[in-house]
């Protein structure tokens, strides 16, 4: 292993590797008071071997036991940095360029900021002017996201628009680990770190339920260096990070229009009954129509289970509809995704997993069973701005079919409602 | 408790005995609806490889004993299916030890009624021992009497003497028994494995016991 594997790292090794490690490296055991060094976990009474504890909850990490140690070599920011990272030819909005000076003021202030822009803003190329300052600055940066589809979605763009050289870390990416000025990962993945970035930016923080958050913020804390600071970007932040706003612990930015200036597409709310026993009239005919006019959209149903069915039972309408369901699970999604984008593909029936990051452009979409528990609020405001992303058809139709029509549902409706009407003050 | 496939949090069911007897429920690493979606191997089988066939020896086990390796008898419980194959790759390559007791009763039931006199874990090797820090299959067979004779050869000390003897009959055997001249004379051995994808690990196995003298030899696994 070469020295640099080791900088801001924490690396298992076992008790007899301990001496061949580079000089200045520390060790701490893995496992301590019960508690795993690597996630901070409380070590489970289960989770033992005849001859060892280990930790469960970061095991998809590489399982670590109580023989093991980690050992790290504290950050020392030596990368060779260029004068003029950013090769992005593109140009922002005036309203994204408040926002991103409004970040570039945050980093010079080494304080945290939250960017809320509404979906379809353009939150990736907001960050560029200040990603080019921290990386000429010689700063360490992590740009994560607690969803894989984001990084991967990343990647390419931030190639393009950067001629830093970065790594990309999550679960099966192909690449393995190298000491980079950039990194581009899972949120996940920062456990392997300790104290390593100066700027950690957090795309989609509320992409989980908060509890899982918990462990994923404790990740991102522990990754980033005393002095270091975050930039977290959402579309629908949780009540927790606008506390935070209150409390002036962070710093917020809100940017309620897309670039092309439009308003979001809300919610039609349509009742369908129950659904999986037969598609309403309504629904029936809006599939219709689109197999006239060729209009591509998304279905999202509210379980995997869901997706066999509907897809059998829309096939059997409409068979000559050029559709496919995928989900999480699913070996061929990228398959299907690509065939999606490519227009070889009509629709797509899919669950949740399609909401954030992944974008078609000039799609409508239709949710079954958006009463659902498993759609939160900011799930559907999500799924709705799937919707009107692109310049050249940036309205679109969500259809909502509920089987009644829950708090949740009009609490997403009126949310969007409010951002609509915020973003007239705006400019674009 | 959390189910460790789909992260749901399970109940336990309190029965009217249990709470007479003060018997905390039995509550399982995996939730009773996963648990479902493991598919129980039923109807005919091979009887060589225990799959799932209408025809008996198989495609697949007539290839073997053309070739001349011996038959053998094998039981699968359950189908070596997408669901099975994530709960190996949390058992087995994540090294989940805890998740051993979701199939220990099913596999000591099993084991009853095929009453053997010895039931033989296949072996893993010191690498893996070293790495999991279980035999995924003994740790199944925690509560049943046990006896682990077989030993990977790669990593025995016998190796040298083996070297002399049987190396050059049979190159590909990777097991050999723990402690040499053990005699298996009028023994009924069960060999137990995870899962049987080609047999070939179980025909090994069989042929070293047999050849210390075993009298009959059957073998079960959890997975076909
Ligand atoms: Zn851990
Ligand atoms: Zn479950
Ligand atoms: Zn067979």
């Amino acid at each position: 292993m070469d020295e640099s594997d080791f900088y801001g790292r924490l690396v298992p090794v076992r008790h007899d590797q301990i001496p061949a490690l580079p000089e200045g490296s520390m060790t701490i055991p893995a496992i301590k008071d019960g508690i795993c060094q690597r996630c901070a976990t409380k070590i489970n009474t289960t989770w033992r071997t005849p001859t060892s504890t280990y930790c469960w909850a970061c095991a998809n990490l590489g399982r670590l036991s109580d023989d093991q140690f980690l050992a790290t070599i504290p950050e020392p920011n030596v990368f060779e940095t260029d004068a003029m990272p950013c090769q992005w030819q593109g140009e922002l909005t005036p309203a994204q360029r408040r926002v991103a000076d409004e970040q570039v003021q945050a980093l010079n202030a080494g304080r945290s900021h939250l960017t809320y822009a509404v979906t379809g803003a353009g939150k990736t190329e907001m960050l560029f002017p200040m990603l080019t300052v921290a990386l000429q600055a010689g700063k360490r940066i992590a740009l994560v996201s607690p969803r894989v589809d984001v990084i991967v979605e990343l990647a390419p763009r931030l190639r393009e628009a950067f001629k830093t050289d970065f790594v990309v870390l999550y679960g099966d990416s192909p690449e393995t680990y190298r000491y980079t000025q950039l990194v581009l990962a899972s949120t996940h993945q920062l456990l392997r770190f300790r104290a390593a970035f100066d700027v950690i930016v957090v795309d989609e923080v509320d992409a989980f339920p908060y509890a899982e958050n918990v462990q994923l913020e404790g990740a991102v804390q522990r990754a980033t260096k005393p002095q270091g600071c975050h930039f977290y970007l959402t579309a629908t932040p949780s009540a927790r990070l606008l506390r935070d706003v209150s409390k002036q612990r962070l710093r917020i930015s809100l940017l309620p229009r897309r670039y092309h200036g439009q308003p979001l597409p809300n919610f039609t709310i349509i009742k369908i009954g129950n659904w999986r026993k037969k598609l309403s009239w309504r629904i029936q005919r809006i599939l219709r129509e689109y197999v006239i006019s060729k209009q591509r959209f998304l279905i999202f149903v509210p379980h995997v289970a869901d997706l066999t069915a509907t897809l059998n039972e829309i096939t059997r309408l409409q068979p000559s509809l050029k559709i496919a369901a995928t989900h999480a699970g699913d070996p061929d999604r990228q398959g299907k995704v690509q065939a999606m984008r490519a227009s070889e593909l009509q629709a797509l029936i899919t669950t949740t997993i399609l909401e954030r990051g992944v974008t078609f452009k000039g799609i409508d979409v239709m949710i079954l069973g958006a009463d659902d528990p498993v759609f939160s609020q900011a799930a559907l405001i999500q799924i709705a701005g799937r919707c009107g992303r692109s310049a050249s058809r940036p309205t679109g139709k969500v259809w909502t079919g509920v089987t009644e029509r829950t708090r949740t549902v009009i609490q997403a409706r009126n949310e969007i409602r409010y951002l609509n009407m915020k973003g007239k003050q705006y400019d674009v | 408790m959390t189910c460790e496939l789909c992260g749901r949090i399970q109940q336990g069911e309190w029965t009217l005995g249990d709470f007479f007897i003060f018997h905390q429920p039995q509550m399982l690493s995996i939730c009773e609806a996963c648990r479902q979606q493991f598919t129980r191997i039923t109807g005919p089988v091979c009887a060589e490889c225990g799959c799932q066939s209408q025809i008996s020896p198989c495609a697949e086990c007539e290839i073997w004993l053309t070739a001349g390796y011996p038959a053998i008898h094998n039981q699968a419980l359950f189908a070596y299916d997408e669901q099975m194959q994530q709960y190996f790759k949390q058992y087995k390559f994540q090294g989940g030890y805890h998740l051993r007791d979701v199939f220990q009763e099913m596999l000591a039931q099993r084991l009853v009624k095929v009453a053997p006199t010895m039931i033989v874990p296949i072996p893993i090797t010191t690498e893996t021992q070293n790495q999991r820090g279980f035999n995924q299959v003994s740790a199944w067979l925690e509560k049943c009497e046990i006896n682990e004779i077989l030993t990977c050869i790669s990593t025995s000390k016998a190796v040298q003497s083996m070297k002399t003897r049987r190396e050059r009959l049979q190159t590909t055997q990777p097991f050999c028994l723990v402690t040499e001249n053990l005699d298996l004379t009028g023994q009924r051995i069960c060999i137990v494995d995870d899962v049987c994808t080609t047999g070939r690990t179980l025909r090994h196995a069989s042929s070293c016991l047999y050849e210390s003298g075993a009298t009959q030899i059957c073998t079960v696994t959890l997975a076909r």
